[in-house]
């Protein structure tokens, strides 16, 4: 299971938000795109989602062209997304949420699952009959991951889970995120702005600047380059 | 007693009120539309209803047929107003709305004639008899109430208890959410516009006996049904529920002590108080919407 991007090119108007991405997310592996605010970073997975449209190029899961296939069809062949800003539905409980999340696998396994996902996120179970608008942000975010986690993804997309939360929770995420890799043989699309964070979890990375790659290596190696650091992610 | 009464009489054609308005919740749920067609969808589902109680003397399966007839209608209208929706122009599928009902008005009377007809009741409509006075209230209208407490109960099953019930509230709460979980939420969307055509069918038919059917006869039914709704608070099904109940009770006493012509303004004006006082309605969730 890899996901390979070839060419995903998105415009926005005349804008291009991503300009030719090419890359690939093996599976076990942290995969990491940084890059400042607006480099494009967010688009690339929606796009890898199928919320936005392509323009030019193409996203295949294990050599499935994904193609025009609609968020939810992409969800039944193994993609997970999780979005930006603790993406729950804050109306349901936390129990519906992730009863949501496992909608698409047998109807049998959804409880075996979701005690699986209180085992991993030992703070949502004894919440599990609360609304998930009462979490707090970094509970939230657990929610979200584990949402989609419900759908035994084989690839996951995580866009910004360190995004507003406390430094013990973005450690205590991204180190989530790295076991879940190790221990599922799941390919992880991880996206960014803290690079340093970032870098130091992940394998491999990519550097996004005005929508196009400008740099691509071992995370090792990208975050000691400091030239590159300084130049396109704003790191003395 | 006699005000007792007055209440009596209004309570199951608030009923229906509260079902026509469940029908309005639900679609509004689930895209954030109103559908001006609700009511003429259910005069459709009523006049199919008619046609097979003449042709079998079944009421029930009149009853059966018609709410399988809402529920194609109300798909239906959803493909009508799906491309307004997609673009997001609120004002689109809302004049779509009109534009199907129009075509349901003139289609009814195409095929079933333009004149008021009665509507058969499948047990008596007469007050009950207890002791040495009237109750006004029929056999029928307990009856009505039934249904409508079974249909009630059915669809909070259907909507708390389900797979389908839950990725139904997810993507009225939450499409991309939703979409991103697997559901399918168009599809989500025109179910829900269905089962609000097969809800306004099961009003229609249970209100015809109490009043009488035309192509225009439910006219006033939708502005009774929307008041109903939006003193509901518009997206709460109990407080439409509710919301119904409430606005049959008043129209009763108005049409009891000032005349039924005034009773289409007392519910206008409940609907401009509540407006301008409680947009959110009694139950409704969501911030008023400031214009």
């Amino acid at each position: 299971m890899t996901l390979h991007v070839r060419e995903l090119t998105v415009r926005y108007g005349a804008m291009h938000a991503c300009d030719q991405v090419s890359l690939s997310a093996p599976p076990g592996r942290v995969t990491t795109v940084v890059g400042a605010n607006g480099a494009g970073k967010s688009t690339l997975l929606r796009a890898c989602a199928g919320l936005v449209r392509l323009h030019h190029g193409s996203v295949h899961l294990d050599g499935v062209d994904l193609g025009d296939l609609a968020p939810a069809d992409r969800v039944r062949l193994g993609l997970g997304f999780v979005p930006e800003g603790q993406a729950t539905i804050p109306e349901l409980t936390v129990e519906e949420n992730l009863r949501l999340g496992g909608l698409t696998r047998p109807r049998a396994t959804t409880s075996a699952r979701t005690s699986a996902m209180f085992d991993l996120f030992p703070v949502l179970a004894p919440r599990r009959g609360q609304r998930a608008e009462v979490l707090s942000g970094g509970e939230r975010q657990q929610l979200a991951i584990a949402r989609a986690l419900m759908a035994e993804p084989r690839a996951l997309l995580l866009d910004e889970p360190s995004l507003g939360l406390a430094p013990l929770m973005v450690a205590q995420i991204l180190d989530l995120v790295n076991r879940l890799s190790r221990e599922t043989a799941m390919c992880i699309l991880l996206v960014e702005q803290n690079a340093a964070r970032a870098l130091s979890m992940s394998d491999h990375a990519y550097v996004l600047s005005m929508g196009r790659v400008v740099a691509e290596g071992p995370a090792s190696e990208l975050a000691g380059d400091s030239r590159l650091m300084h130049a396109y992610l704003g790191v003395a | 007693m006699q005000f007792i009464n007055t209440l009596l009489s209004g309570v199951s054609s608030g009923v229906v009120y509260g079902l026509i308005a469940l029908a309005v919740v639900f679609v509004w749920r689930s895209s954030r539309a109103v559908n001006f067609a609700q009511a003429g969808q259910a005069m459709v589902s009523a006049f199919v209803a008619l046609s097979v109680d003449a042709a079998t003397g079944s009421w029930w399966l009149a009853l059966l047929v018609a709410t399988i007839a809402g529920v194609a209608i109300g798909a239906l209208a959803f493909l009508m107003v799906q491309r307004a929706l997609q673009r997001e122009q609120e004002s689109g599928a809302l004049i779509a709305s009109l534009g199907l009902l129009a075509v349901l008005q003139s289609s009814a009377a195409m095929v079933w004639g333009g004149d008021i007809r009665s509507f058969p009741a499948p047990v008596s409509t007469d007050g009950i008899h207890l002791g040495g006075t009237v109750i006004l209230l029929s056999r029928y209208d307990l009856l009505v109430i039934a249904v409508a407490a079974l249909l009630a109960l059915a669809l909070t099953v259907l909507m708390q208890r389900t797979r389908v019930g839950l990725a139904m509230r997810a993507s009225a709460f939450n499409p991309d959410v939703a979409r991103i979980s697997g559901v399918r939420v168009s599809r989500m969307l025109m179910l829900g516009w269905a089962l609000a055509g097969g809800i306004g069918a099961i009003g229609g038919v249970l209100i015809a006996p109490l009043s009488f059917l035309s192509p225009n006869s439910f006219d006033i039914v939708i502005v009774f049904a929307f008041t109903a709704a939006v003193v509901g608070g518009l997206d709460s099904p109990v407080g439409a529920m509710i919301g119904g109940v409430a606005t049959g009770l008043l129209l009763a006493v108005v049409t009891m002590y000032s005349g039924a012509a005034d009773a289409p303004v007392a519910a206008l004006v409940v609907l401009v108080i509540t407006l301008l006082v409680q947009p959110a309605g009694l139950l409704g969730s969501q911030k008023a919407r400031r214009v």
